[in-house]
């Protein structure tokens, strides 16, 4: 062997084992990204009783937040460049747009009529079936639904990785850079930031008597005693688990189109369930109902009343539960951003 | 072929690690991952544990809300996507009966919270009626409708407990027919059609309730998780076991890489030791072939010039000749050095380590530069010996002699006018060591630090220029340097330009365990005392160094009259006297004289003077001394001269004389055998002039035949000869005749050659080219009439 056959086998073997470290540090992935991000945090205040205020204070990650708010009025996010998701969701309106079904790509219409956004954070599970577990999840249904937005999450990338601004936004926060994951992280983080709270409601339930006056202190008293409650509770005043439409009595022809769950999982006994919808923010938040079909308030709690307590309301029992019921509205957290 | 094979087994190990070692890393994030799926399905567990409680507890109201449930229900489906993620395929069967549990929940909830409004609304009323019949404000007819009405309820709330078929049949019929008369019942704030909705209600979902109830408090989800980690557990067993195979794998071949690098390189160098030690073979092949190749036409030349130089009388000639023999020694010389530095250089030299009379090696050196010493007359030659150092020590005379000669010839050439001073002494170091050290003083052109740093290179001189003054391969002092090296000695020197050069070598002194016979003589020497007498006080110490060295009492006289003073008032009786001859008013004989006459008994008397024999005065007178000794003298020659005077004074007579005549052998038949013509004729001469009957071969063959003829008292064999060589030859006579002397002839003469003489049965050799007292020298070894026999019997 010479000296240059040494130094070969040398310099083999040592790549050799270069190689297997490379190798392990690929798989492994140990090189981290420095990412600067911290999740949304709330200060939950709780009190006797079925419903909850909601948090007045909470710690958002701003800088994903306001990217996230940029997303979400972006038209970026449609194929035709023409819907963002402001289109069908005001957020300073209700969270949503007071059409009964929105308009989207090429001015189709869905079946359903759009939520709020607001307090959607507080929703144990998103659409009004349900069907999306979280906030992250939910997003991949407009984005891909052909009568919404009509696109998908790469062709929405590659626009965005056009747009110097939102190159630059994501790479600062992100060495990722444009991905669905981050995408949905600053989506989520602006959705978490919408709350609100500081509703008259919320106040009384803190201890501020004069918070309601009697007409809707009457109007809480009827909606536990009538069973309102049973559905109707939690921190978002609904919104924590399913209820069949028409649990006990009849509904509306016009409300029998759909059978919510069931056209999801193809359930038998999953028809006509659907999720609770959170009454906060009711009074803004009209038309009602799944299909947007009921656009008075009354009528929709006499539709209430009726099917799911076999109910027929008196017309002061109404007003008094409407009453009830627009002590529900709170501010959008203007602070949060 | 080896090599390549060498290199394809490492490859195939290097690619076998890396296989092994990329199959650990995936081993590693595979025991990585299945831990982290261990730990997610512990959460699973927990969870779906509190999932089914949280949904049970909504289902008995111990909650007003039901946020939490809804909580850990989204805390298990991220567990759930976590665990999807991590093992796609396993937890296909775990999402399905979670989503089972799940689509029971969500039925389960939307009907049991309804009920409990249901009852929570029939209660309120029925609570309401009782406090009116209790305040008795109830008519007899609307409290018999009331009575039926809680009845009935008894009825249904026991078919809440026990879901009987014909109390179903039952509390319908009561339903039917009692129907118009609870509708009468106006005294509640709820009128009849929305309880009787309830409790149909209740009816209708109670069977389902119960089930859905059943299927929740099932326990095949846990099962199934507790199933899912049992298999987690087994597999990182597994993965961890053939992880630790693969572990102790890669270290194996990690090591065998290793080995196999390391063998290589062994091998390697066992093939670059063989190719060195096949080198260094040849190389000395080539330097017998050449030392012999040279020497054969040395001997002719340096014969003939011999011959020549007896036979011519014309004085210029001989003037020349002797110049010529002169050139042809130094030749042979520089031949001798070149073939001791290169056996040097290979490591052949051999020093031996016997003991030896470091005296015998002064004379030597003396002797040999005595006819020199004449020829330059400015220079004086010096011997000084320290009396501590033992007369016996060990080493190898030969090659300290030759330090010695190259020292002083070296001092000698470099060396105009003034002294080269020869000193031995001895000393102990700090470690208590002994050393004895060699001094070689000159007054000669000395040299600057830079020549002397590199004077002891082989082929360097200090005088590096072209025009350099004195000759000389630059080989002596790189070979007194090697040699003192090989001895274990140390070789120093100190000089200054114009006033000298001071080499020193150093050896450690070692004291022979046996002491040779002539050692024993030296007793007679001991305790005897001695009287010197000289006016020079160097002179004086020095011979009384020598003296106490021989372990006699010494006293010591500066002239006549001190001298006569020591001899009468001591009572020492003095066995030897040594006078100088020359004080400054008188001679040593005056000396002599006056003290033989106060002597009471014999003394010896011995005369020491730089004037030769003859010079001196010669009368009858002169028999009073009983020797002469001629200064400088050695320790030796004083030993001699008063150990043994008569013997000595011939010898010294011889030397004054310079050649002796030859002893002549006129009975002795010698055999010559010797190819090249030139070689022969100069031996057929030189051994002529002993007198002998000299036959001749020309070869191996011819010698066989004459011995058969006849028989020799000496053989001279060349060993290499044309048809038959001096080997052959040898081992043939050797097979019929043992007793007949066989000298080898031969320009070979390294010591595993003449190893090999002895073996095959010669008896002595003669290196080329010889001289003709070599020659005398071994005759009168096998051929005198007293030594012959003693020899031979050896």
């Amino acid at each position: 062997m010479t000296l240059k056959d040494f130094v070969f086998l040398c310099i083999s073997f040592v790549a050799c084992i270069v190689f297997i470290i490379g190798y392990h540090l690929h798989k492994n992935k140990t090189i981290q990204h420095e990412e600067v991000f911290s999740p949304t945090q709330y200060t939950f205040q709780t009190v006797e009783g079925p419903i909850q205020p909601l948090p007045k204070e909470l710690v958002v990650d701003k800088k994903w937040a306001r990217l996230g708010e940029a997303l979400f009025h972006s038209t970026l996010l449609s194929k035709e460049n023409d819907i963002s998701c402001a289109s069908c969701h005001f957020v300073n309106e209700g969270g949503d747009d007071g059409l009964a079904i929105s308009i989207g790509h090429q001015n189709q219409s869905g079946t359903r009529n759009s939520p709020t956004v607001l307090n959607a954070v507080f929703n144990f599970r998103q659409f009004w079936d349900g069907r999306a577990a979280s906030l992250a999840e939910q997003m991949d249904g407009p984005i891909h639904n052909p009568v919404e937005m009509a696109t998908s999450w790469q062709e929405v990338i590659e626009k965005l990785n056009k747009d110097s601004y939102y190159r630059s936004a994501f790479y600062k926060l992100s060495p990722e850079g444009i991905n669905q994951k981050n995408m949905k992280r600053a989506l989520v983080t602006y959705l978490e930031s919408l709350i609100t709270p500081d509703a008259a409601f919320d106040r009384y339930l803190l201890g501020d008597q004069t918070a309601l006056n009697e007409q809707q202190k009457r109007g809480w008293e009827k909606f536990q005693s009538f069973g309102c409650i049973t559905c109707h509770q939690g921190v978002n005043i609904g919104g924590n688990f399913y209820q069949k439409l028409g649990r006990v009595d009849l509904v509306p022809e016009k409300l029998l189109n759909d059978k919510g769950l069931q056209e999801f999982t193809k359930q038998e006994n999953h028809a006509f369930l659907f999720k609770v919808p959170s009454l906060r923010n009711v009074a803004k938040t009209a038309p009602y109902f799944h299909n947007g079909t009921v656009k008075e308030l009354q009528e929709a709690i006499r539709i209430m009343g009726r099917s799911q307590l076999g109910m027929e309301l008196a017309d002061q029992d109404v007003a008094d539960i409407e009453a009830l019921l627009h002590s529900f509205s709170g501010e959008l957290m203007s602070q949060a951003l | 072929m080896n090599r390549f094979l060498f290199l394809f087994i490492e490859m195939a190990l290097m690619l076998l690690f890396t296989y092994v070692g990329t199959r650990l890393t995936d081993l590693d994030l595979q025991i990585e991952s299945h831990q982290e799926t261990k730990a997610l399905l512990q959460d699973i567990r927990q969870s779906v544990n509190n999932y089914q409680l949280e949904t049970l507890s909504v289902g008995v109201e111990v909650s007003p809300h039901y946020d939490e449930q809804a909580q850990v229900q989204l805390y298990l489906d991220n567990l759930l996507d976590e665990y999807q993620k991590l093992q796609p395929e396993s937890s296909k069967e775990l999402v399905s009966e979670v989503n089972t549990l799940h689509e029971g929940v969500i039925e389960y909830l939307s009907i049991v919270t309804m009920m409990g409004t249901s009852k929570r609304l029939i209660a309120s009323a029925e609570k309401k009626l009782l406090q009116l019949a209790n305040q008795e404000k109830l008519d007899a007819e609307t409290l018999q409708t009331f009575t039926q009405l809680r009845a009935l309820l008894v009825k249904v709330y026991t078919y809440q407990v026990n879901t009987d078929e014909t109390l179903y049949q039952s509390i319908q019929d009561d339903l039917r027919v009692y129907a118009p008369q609870f509708s009468e019942l106006k005294q509640i704030d709820i009128q009849w059609s929305v309880i009787e909705k309830h409790l149909r209600f209740i009816m209708k979902n109670v069977v389902r309730a119960n089930i859905l109830l059943e299927k929740l408090r099932n326990q095949s989800v846990i099962e199934s998780v507790n199933r899912l980690f049992t298999e987690e557990d087994e597999t990182l067993y597994q993965i961890k076991t053939e992880f630790l195979v693969l572990v102790i794998t890669a270290m194996s071949l990690f090591f065998m890489i290793v080995m196999l690098i390391m063998l290589q390189l062994g091998l390697a160098l066992k093939q670059s030791n063989r190719r060195v030690v096949e080198a260094s073979q040849a190389k000395e092949k080539f330097l017998a072939n050449m030392s012999h190749e040279i020497r054969t036409p040395m001997n002719g030349v340096l014969g003939i010039t011999e011959l020549c130089l007896k036979k011519e009388k014309d004085p210029t000639i001989i003037q020349y000749l002797t110049n010529l023999k002169f050139s042809a020694k130094s030749l042979v010389t520089i031949l001798n050095d070149i073939l001791d530095f290169s056996k040097i250089e290979s490591g052949k030299l051999e020093i031996e380590a016997i003991s030896f009379d470091i005296t015998s090696v002064l004379d030597n050196v003396k002797n040999l530069f005595q006819q020199h010493m004449n020829s330059k007359a400015k220079v004086q030659l010096f011997f000084e010996m320290d009396v501590n150092i033992p007369k016996f020590i060990q080493g190898d005379p030969v090659r300290l002699g030759q330090v010695i000669i190259n020292l002083v010839s070296n001092a000698l050439k470099f060396t105009e006018k003034g002294t080269v001073t020869v000193s031995i002494d001895a000393e102990v170091n700090d470690s208590g060591q002994m050393f004895y050290r060699i001094k070689v003083v000159d007054t000669g052109i000395g040299m600057t630090k830079e020549q002397q740093n590199r004077i002891f290179q082989s082929f360097v001189q200090a005088d590096q220029s072209t025009t350099r003054k004195y000759g000389g391969t630059g080989l002596g002092l790189a070979i007194c340097e090697q040699l003192v090296r090989l001895m274990d000695g140390q070789i120093s020197v100190s000089s200054e330009v114009d006033k000298g050069t001071s080499f020193s070598v150093q050896f450690p002194l070692v004291i022979p365990q046996l002491h040779s016979h002539k050692e024993q003589n030296l007793h007679t020497l001991r305790k005897q005392n001695v009287l010197i007498v000289d006016d020079h006080i160097i002179a004086r110490d020095t011979i009384r160094s020598m003296c106490e060295y021989l372990d006699m009492h010494v006293t010591t006289a500066h002239n006549a009259q001190s001298a006569v003073e020591k001899l009468t008032s001591s009572s020492i009786t003095f066995h030897y006297i040594i006078l100088d001859w020359e004080f400054p008013m008188e001679t040593g004989l005056d000396i002599a004289k006056k003290l033989n006459d106060e002597l009471a008994h014999k003394a010896k008397f011995i005369l020491m003077t730089a004037y030769s024999k003859e010079e001196l005065y010669s009368g009858p007178e002169m028999d009073v001394f009983h020797h002469y000794l001629q200064k400088p003298f050695s320790l030796k020659e004083l030993t001699a001269a008063l150990l043994n005077i008569d013997q000595d004074d011939m010898e010294l007579m011889d030397e004054q004389k310079g050649a002796p005549a030859l002893p002549t052998y006129p009975n002795k038949h010698v055999l010559l055998v010797e190819d090249v013509e030139v070689n022969r004729l100069v031996a057929e001469h030189m051994l002529r002039d002993f007198g002998l009957k000299l036959t001749l071969a020309k070869n191996g063959e011819e010698a066989i035949e004459h011995v058969r003829q006849r028989h020799f008292d000496l053989i001279f064999m060349d060993i290499q000869m044309p048809v038959m060589d001096g080997l052959e030859a040898t081992k043939a006579i050797r097979e019929s005749d043992t007793s007949t002397p066989i000298i080898a002839l031969t320009a070979n003469v390294l010591k595993q050659e003449i190893e090999k003489y002895i073996k095959i049965g010669m008896n002595g050799h003669i290196g080329k080219p010889f001289e003709q007292d070599t020659l005398g020298e071994i005759l009168e070894t096998f051929l005198s009439e007293n030594t012959a026999k003693e020899v031979l019997a050896d």
